[in-house]
């Protein structure tokens, strides 16, 4: 019995110890990588929807998006310079072969504005042919009343279907977001 | 003592390699290898978890019960995993945005408990640091070999920070087969029987 509660108290201050160090480097990181994380979307939000010119998260309305439509993460508003609603971007996660593919979709009136692929784990070489800018295009201008559905309306990047697919999944979804949801401005 | 701690170093690079000989490590060397730059980030974490944790764990080793060993070795190593986890996040996003899921997989790297438990746990302060950089150096060596050919065959061109520094030209057809999973077995292969034949004319 002894044994047991000086083994435990060792490993207790061990541990202690290391949540210490730990809490000390988190505190010293924290802001930056939070402003790294806010930087990279809102440069991701802007590429989509040149327009707007500041942006706002709205965690609310995402949360209640996010029971119809899983795969969506985050929505940004785009205001422009008088504030009012130039659109919205929707970052959303569709899966892909190597994992969810981190996707921004920017949308205004019913319409894709820009796509940006921000972060993906695909095959380097083959699925990465997706961050190919010309191979983007085609999703300009798209809407609802498209079928969105590749080998039909989407040319599949060769030899990389399943990360076409869910990149026009992912596109698709956003436009569902923003029929359901969106609200305001040019909606 | 010199010559002592220079053999512990020396030895991770060749005789002793972590990769080639004693085999531990391989998932992230197989799975990071795509790219040469990349290697050489994840081979720098993990040689600082290396260095760090053997030099702790040598350093408790008097106060460490034989029980609870092991836990107490995780939560060393896993401490410093997450502090080279958050610096890269802080510091360098790009690069950690790469390396993704493989940073805080160092944690279950075979290497450091493999070295803290064979090594550190027994040895002086020095010497432990010096096997942990020898282990890293000799688990860097290795990553960029593999990373170099496998980029260099598999894309065609070598790029490091967005700069093309070594290109076959657009005229050269990459077999992409050198960047998916069987090249990275293929190339592994051939580098092991390439290091394990120097090895055996070193011991003669």
């Amino acid at each position: 019995m002894r044994k047991i509660l000086f083994l435990g108290f060792n490993l207790a201050v061990i541990c202690a110890i290391a949540a210490g160090a730990l809490s000390g480097v988190y505190t010293l990181t924290r802001e930056r990588i939070e402003k790294h994380i806010w930087e990279q979307q809102v440069k991701a939000a802007r590429k989509v929807l040149p327009e707007a010119k500041e942006f706002k998260l709205e965690p609310r309305l995402a949360k209640k998006a996010q029971k119809r439509f899983s795969i969506l993460d985050k929505i940004f508003i785009g205001f422009n310079s008088k504030g009012e609603i130039v659109g919205y971007a929707f970052q959303v996660l569709p899966r892909g072969y190597g994992g969810p593919i981190i996707l921004m979709v920017g949308i205004s009136g019913g319409e894709v504005r820009g796509i940006e692929v921000v972060d993906l784990k695909e095959t380097p070489g083959l699925g990465d042919g997706i961050l190919n800018k010309g191979w983007q295009k085609q999703f300009l201008g798209r809407t609802l009343k498209d079928p969105l559905e590749v080998n039909k309306d989407i040319d599949a990047v060769s030899g990389a279907t399943i990360s076409s697919k869910a990149v026009t999944n992912g596109v698709k979804t956003a436009l569902q977001v923003f029929e359901k949801f969106a609200t305001g401005g040019s909606r | 003592m010199i010559r002592k701690l220079w053999s512990e170093l020396v030895k991770g690079l060749t005789l002793e390699n972590p990769l080639m000989v004693l085999m531990i490590g391989l998932c992230s060397a197989l799975a990071v290898s795509t790219r040469a730059e990349n290697t050489i980030f994840m081979g720098l974490a993990a040689t600082f978890v290396l260095v760090s944790s053997n030099f702790i764990i040598s350093l408790i080793k008097k106060v460490t019960p034989n029980e609870i060993r092991i836990p107490i070795f995780i939560v060393v190593i896993a401490s410093f995993v997450t502090i080279v986890d958050l610096v890269l996040r802080a510091y360098f996003p790009v690069v950690y945005s790469r390396l993704g899921v493989w940073i805080p997989l160092i944690v279950v790297n075979c290497i450091i408990l493999g070295r803290a438990e064979a090594f550190a746990s027994k040895r002086g302060v020095l010497e432990s640091i010096a096997d942990g950089l020898g282990m890293g150096l000799g688990y860097i060596w290795i990553l960029f070999t593999m990373g170099f050919v496998r980029e260099l065959l598999g894309t065609g061109k070598i790029v490091f920070f967005d700069r093309t520094i070594l290109s076959f030209g657009p005229s050269f057809e990459p077999p992409v087969i050198f960047i998916l999973f069987p090249g990275a077995f293929l190339t592994f292969g051939l580098l092991m029987a390439f290091v394990n034949f120097v090895n055996r004319r070193i011991k003669k």
